[in-house]
């Protein structure tokens, strides 16, 4: 079989935490990883008597992710109530929109291998989350623990727009990033904040849409990639074999790599939808529209944009920059603090700052972005050469002192003075006439000259003077 | 003895302790002869306090109303152990006024019923009559004020559930505007329809008592930001140049309808004639989707209640079937061996009626007509300021009759249920009695937010009957 | 008029096991009622917008404020049963 001859149609459903303080229809707090049903009111219990109180937080939210991703918000739209049986669930239906969500009809561009996608994004709508189930081992019980239930999420829903694992993966951590820049959530994978199904079907080039399974909660981008793959896989060698695809819902094993049923389509539910009659719609204002699109922060695409334009960065460069909102927060205050060469700190934050550290973590990183941006204009003004800017940033994280200062206390000024630079030329040549006679068959000797000039002077010499005096001696006719 | 509100504080002010009224209350209250109440709530004997409302007044509660820290039942086996961690916000405007909360009425479960004898604590008799219901849902409540076991009870209309009851037991029952009172803490059946409300001896004391429980509330956001207004001065305004409507639909109903009993024509005749006497204005007019209220009801009602009654599913309380293996067999099993009959009637109607491929020819339809409804008295408001009907075609009937057939009781319901579906507030007042010397009351139906004129309206009825 | 497949249909989706008995039973009230019921195809609703609340409500929303925790002794009091600080049940199908 050949995977060439098939197509992979892929759609998103991706469940965002957002992050407030307390639940959607409770004041619970909605901290994770506490001790079981500690986070709990008597409305996430679902407690006869009890009624939902609408979250402040969660509709401004909303708003902001569907501006974001370029989509219509429905000023007027409303709660309904989504009815189904489990243990974690406890009124026996789920708080969620359904005919009128807060928003619908938006896209997303984003950039995979230099070429430009575009994934359309039916709806955004706000919903509660659900309490979480474990089991106990060796017995035939599960526990039920609603410290996450009542969390508020909103769920973007995509058209089936991608047509590889990459694309999804792609999709996603542009979401991700924006989601994070918005401020909304907090875009924890592990510990679920951010969580993505993924509906893949498969396709003869060019027919009809195949049948398309659900895989469920995958908590990981790598889990994501490898459990479309296996899922297409597995649909294309099952027709292949004669065999028909099964509209169902299947979990990841990221142990063995495989996917697996977790209920058929004869299983499912139906849901009864119907509007909330304990919450009022929801109406929003032109005014507070405006006022929400107002508080917008300017997002990666504008970013990437805006780098290439004023800063004349690469695609590569401004998409690792603009990909997280801290390295991007940390590139433009570094440039803010020396303007000078953008191309040339853009390229020391993604060589050496995110080797030192996470991005997401470069907020707290010892060198500020306004030490790095001493040390780039040390590297500018030739007061360093760019190998001892190297030993100067390596010193500056253990140290609170400047690059000027780490420099001035430790003599690491460039040597630019041509008279010291010939002279130590000068005996190198007397000392090395072979390597001379070698260069003349061989220009490449150069290299070798060079660094033995910056080895005597300890690395300090300019090396563009360096350079040039070399040339001009060794090419002397021999006296 | 007269346990109207203000006999009870003239009382208290001549000295009479709290624990000289309330002995012999509790007393009657334990021998629980009608079976109005399911659980007693140990009172101590407080200080009368001038400055509280409802200083020593004592209050029945409908067992569907949460009260922490007392076994709140809804009369469903399904909650006959649960004891709620916190009280209904009623119950807490109740306790601020200093009223005593003597204790849980029978009700028909989950409030679904007219009779009472939908109850896993078995029926409510008639305080006039054992032979006959209450009425119900609210039949425990409407019978602990008749038998005089406590002063007044709150009780929950949905369609009628205050109102229908207070009319078979001979007492003043109040549906406020939807939105008046709070729903937190009352276990829902249907939301866009429930409200909760006062039943007593007085019109003046239903007043005085939803001046308590009125005004918004933050944990409730259908409880509408309204001034509450001091609802009992309005009993002293008469009803001088009144225009009272009289809806001709409610009087020539269908064949599909029960026809209106002799004792329930006459009281409303005597009614209006009591009314034009102390100048009120009488004037017909016309309620044209009334024979539609009914279906419109029952769908929407039994659609909200299969969604709200999901929630009972032997998990994190309630009853849990003992026999359950698997997880299905848990729900099906506690919610089958938990609910009665008229409930799972209902659970079953709502669900089919939003399942796929229904909803929008029952659900949807009948939201549609419900605005028809509401928009026939937003029209008839326009030319009268309140409306004077029946309360029930007949007065209470006997145990037995009409419990085998679903329908015809629902069909009872006629005159009470599109109040609920327009929101509105109404009252049902005694004005009468039928041959075998049961009550029979009037309804007053008054424009959204305009309790106080039932008050004026409903005391004149009072005055005429020479009620002090 | 309703099926006895519909009314078992129901009771599996209302998650309410009936007996025999009960299923006739219901599929005769049922069935009444929702022919009662049909008396609704004859007003005409064309372009009249649903009622979901009777009355205007205003949205009044809650601070995002930690309000209204209950104590964990509180959360499983009415449990019919509980182990380690979480509610118990049968095995659920479909996790692993
Ligand atoms: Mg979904
Ligand atoms: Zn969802």
């Amino acid at each position: 079989m050949s995977m060439q001859d098939w197509e992979i149609v892929i759609g998103c459903e991706v469940h965002c935490q957002l992050d407030t303080q307390t639940k959607i229809f409770s004041g619970a707090p909605t901290t994770f990883g506490m001790e079981a049903n500690t986070q709990v009111a008597s409305v996430d219990l679902g407690l006869p008597g009890v009624l939902p109180v609408l979250n402040e937080k969660v509709i401004g939210f909303a708003i902001k992710a569907g501006l974001a991703l370029e989509c219509t918000i429905n000023q007027v739209n409303e709660f309904a109530r989504k009815n189904y049986f489990y243990p974690d669930l406890p009124k026996g239906y789920q708080i969620s929109q359904a005919e009128l969500p807060i928003c619908e009809h938006g896209k997303l561009d984003f950039f995979l291998n230099g070429q430009s996608k575009r994934v359309g994004i039916t709806r955004i709508h706000m919903e509660e989350d659900a309490g979480k189930s474990s089991h106990l081992s060796g017995k035939p019980i599960s526990l039920v623990d609603l410290n996450r239930a009542g969390t508020p999420l909103v769920e973007i829903v995509s058209e089936p727009d991608m047509g590889s694992a990459d694309e999804v993966v792609a999709y996603l951590k542009e979401l991700r990033a924006i989601v994070l820049y918005l401020g909304i959530c907090d875009g924890n994978m592990e510990e679920g904040s951010f969580r993505c199904d993924a509906n893949v079907s498969v396709r003869k080039r060019g027919a009809e849409l195949g049948t398309r399974c659900e895989l469920k909660n995958i908590n990981s981008f790598k889990f994501i990639k490898d459990a479309i793959n296996y899922e297409a896989f597995r649909q294309v060698e099952l027709i292949e074999a004669g065999g028909l695809v099964r509209q169902e819902t299947r979990l990841y094993n990221p142990d063995r790599g495989i996917t697996f049923t977790m209920r058929t389509k004869e299983e499912a539910h139906d849901y009864r939808y119907f509007p909330d009659p304990d919450l009022p719609s929801i109406v929003i204002s032109d005014e507070e529209l405006e006022a929400i699109r107002k508080e917008l922060p300017e997002l990666p695409a504008e970013k990437r944009e805006r780098y290439q334009s004023s800063f004349s960065l690469s695609v590569y460069d401004s998409e690792v920059l603009a990909a997280d909102k801290h390295v991007a927060q940390y590139f433009e205050t570094s440039i803010d603090a020396f303007s000078k060469t953008p191309k040339i700190t853009a390229n020391w934050i993604i060589n050496e700052v995110l080797r030192e550290t996470k991005a997401s973590d470069v907020g707290h990183f010892t060198i500020t972005p306004t030490r790095l941006a001493g040390l780039i204009a040390l590297l500018d003004d030739k007061t360093i050469n760019g190998k001892i800017a190297k030993t100067v940033f390596e010193k500056m994280l253990t140290t609170a002192a400047s690059a000027e200062e780490i420099v001035s206390a430790e003599g690491l000024r460039q040597v630019s003075d041509s008279g010291a630079i010939e002279s130590v030329v000068d005996r190198l040549i007397e000392e090395n006439p072979d390597k001379v006679e070698q260069y003349r068959a061989k220009p490449k000797m150069l290299g070798w000259f060079v660094g033995q000039v910056m080895k005597a002077m300890k690395g300090k010499a300019n090396p563009a003077i360096v350079n040039d005096i070399l040339v001009k001696k060794l090419n002397e006719e021999p006296k | 003895m007269d346990l109207s509100f203000k006999a009870l504080r003239r009382s208290y002010e001549n000295g009479k302790s709290v624990a000289s009224v309330l002995e012999p209350l509790q007393a009657a209250q334990k021998e629980n002869r009608h079976n109005a109440f399911i659980t007693l709530n140990a009172v101590d004997y407080p200080d009368f306090d001038p400055s509280k409302k409802l200083s020593g007044i004592p209050i029945a509660l409908k067992d569907n109303i949460v009260t922490k820290g007392i076994r709140t039942t809804a009369a469903s086996k399904m909650l006959s152990n649960f004891i709620p961690p916190y009280d209904a916000t009623v119950v807490t405007k109740l306790k601020n006024a200093g009223a005593l909360l003597v204790g849980k009425n029978n009700l028909d479960e989950f409030a679904m019923g007219s009779s009472n004898e939908n109850s896993a604590f078995g029926k409510v008799l008639n305080a006039h009559d054992s032979a006959y219901v209450p009425g119900g849902s609210s039949g425990g409540s409407a019978t602990a004020v008749a038998a005089n076991l406590c002063a007044a009870a709150l009780g929950s209309d949905t369609g009628g559930s205050i109102r229908q009851p207070a009319n078979y037991s001979g007492v003043v029952g109040l549906k406020p505007t939807y939105g008046r009172v709070s729903r937190y803490g009352l276990i829902a059946f249907a939301s866009s329809l429930d409200q909760i409300g006062p039943l007593s001896h007085k019109v003046e004391d239903a007043a005085t008592l939803l001046e308590v429980i009125s005004g918004y509330d933050k944990n409730d956001m259908t409880s509408a930001k309204k001034e509450v207004p001091k609802f009992a001065k309005f009993c002293e305004q008469g009803v001088e140049g009144m225009r009272v409507g009289v809806p001709q639909e409610y009087f020539d109903i269908d064949v599909d309808n029960p026809h209106l009993s002799k004792g329930v024509e006459e009281t409303i005749r005597a009614s209006i004639v009591a009314l034009e006497k102390a100048g009120a204005i009488i004037e017909k007019v016309s309620l044209p989707h009334t024979s539609y209220a009914v279906a419109t009801y029952y769908l929407i009602a039994t659609a909200e209640s299969s969604s709200n009654l999901s929630r009972f599913d032997g998990v994190r309380f309630g009853h849990r079937s003992s026999s359950a293996q698997t997880l299905d067999e848990l729900y099906q099993k506690s919610r089958s061996e938990g609910f009665g009959e008229e409930v799972k009637r209902r659970i079953m109607l709502g669900t089919y009626v939003l399942s796929a491929g229904f909803y929008d020819a029952y659900y949807r339809k009948a939201q549609r007509v419900r605005t028809l409804i509401t928009r026939d008295f937003e029209e008839v408001f326009q030319e009268v300021d309140m409306l004077l009907t029946p309360v029930t075609p007949s007065p209470a009937f006997r145990f037995g009759e009409k419990s085998e057939d679903p329908l015809q009781m629902y069909l009872e319901d006629i005159f009470t249920i599109s109040c609920n579906l327009a929101g509105l507030p109404g009252m049902s007042i005694p004005f009468g009695e039928s041959e075998a010397g049961l009550p029979i009351g009037v309804q007053l139906l008054s424009p959204w937010w305009e309790e106080g004129r039932l008050f004026q309206a409903g005391r004149q009825l009072e005055l005429s009957r020479g009620v002090e | 008029m309703i099926d006895r497949s519909e009314v078992v249909k129901m009771a599996a989706l209302s998650k309410l096991e009936l007996g025999e008995e009960e299923i006739a039973h219901h599929q005769d009230t049922l069935g009444q009622i929702l022919d009662y019921i049909k008396t609704l195809d004859d007003v005409d609703t064309t372009g009249v917008q649903p009622t979901i609340h009777p009355i205007h409500l205003e949205l009044l929303l809650r601070e995002d404020v930690v309000d209204g925790v209950l104590s964990r002794e509180d959360v499983l009091k009415n449990a019919p049963q509980s182990q380690n600080g979480k509610f118990a049940v049968p095995k659920m199908i479909g996790d692993t």
